[in-house]
């Protein structure tokens, strides 16, 4: 599953070696966090996210083969504790 | 050459979730035709109204024109399934040619998809004595076959 969200996002984007996938799993769900070259960033969420969504989908449809709940990430910061 | 990266990334991309699949390609309708066959579960990756595949073919096409920006369309298909679709709009399009020549007025066709409309158009294209144009609004826009004067 983390191979198929790396062979995506490196098939779209300029630096294919800058890519880091991580793989969070829990018991249902699944999360990607997808971190790539900040120029790629573009590439990989596409015009109005239409890339995103793409690869959003197709991730998706392939946890359901092993009954996930999958969702992805993209060059996420780690959220600020007020 | 780009063709093969972009079946290479088809391969790869099935290999990653086990699908040991079949590929057959082809140019068809102006595009690069590369259906999947011997899938395990067609189902999950055709999606709900074709959801998956459409987005898989989505970003084999963005993959590809990064790579060759004048490189057809390719159309993503499983186990012929859009060919078969294919075949049938390229009857409708002829029996409304033989229609509108024979009735000598337009022949409006009922509101298809933007690219099951591209399939009338390119079938009557080189037709002799037809031409096509497309009328109305997303999601009820479709084809009209009429006799050239």
């Amino acid at each position: 599953m983390k191979e198929l969200v790396e062979i995506v996002v490196k098939a779209l984007v300029d630096n294919p070696e800058e890519v880091r996938i991580q793989e969070i799993a829990g018991e249902q769900a699944v999360i990607y966090e997808i971190k790539v070259a900040d120029s790629d960033i573009g590439k990989v969420i596409g015009k109005q996210g239409k890339t995103a969504n793409a690869l959003r989908t197709i991730v998706k449809a392939a946890a359901s083969k092993i009954g996930k709940n999958a969702s992805i990430q993209i060059n996420s910061k780690p959220k600020e504790i007020v | 050459m780009v063709e093969e990266k972009v079946l290479e990334l088809v391969t790869e991309i099935f290999q990653s979730v086990g699908e040991d699949v079949r590929i057959v390609k082809g140019r068809k309708f102006d595009g690069f035709y590369v259906d999947i066959q011997n899938l395990k579960e067609p189902a999950i990756f055709i999606g709900k109204n074709g959801i998956v595949l459409r987005s898989m073919q989505y970003i084999l096409n963005v993959y590809a024109h990064r790579l060759d920006q004048n490189f057809p369309t390719i159309i993503l298909d499983v186990n012929g399934y859009k060919m078969d679709q294919f075949e049938m709009l390229k009857t409708i399009a002829i029996n409304a040619a033989l229609r509108a020549k024979r009735l000598k007025e337009p022949v409006e066709l009922k509101p298809m998809s933007a690219s099951a409309r591209r399939i009338i158009h390119i079938t009557l294209k080189n037709y002799p004595d037809v031409w096509t144009r497309s009328i109305g609004k997303e999601p009820r826009r479709r084809v009209i076959v009429d006799v050239k004067k």
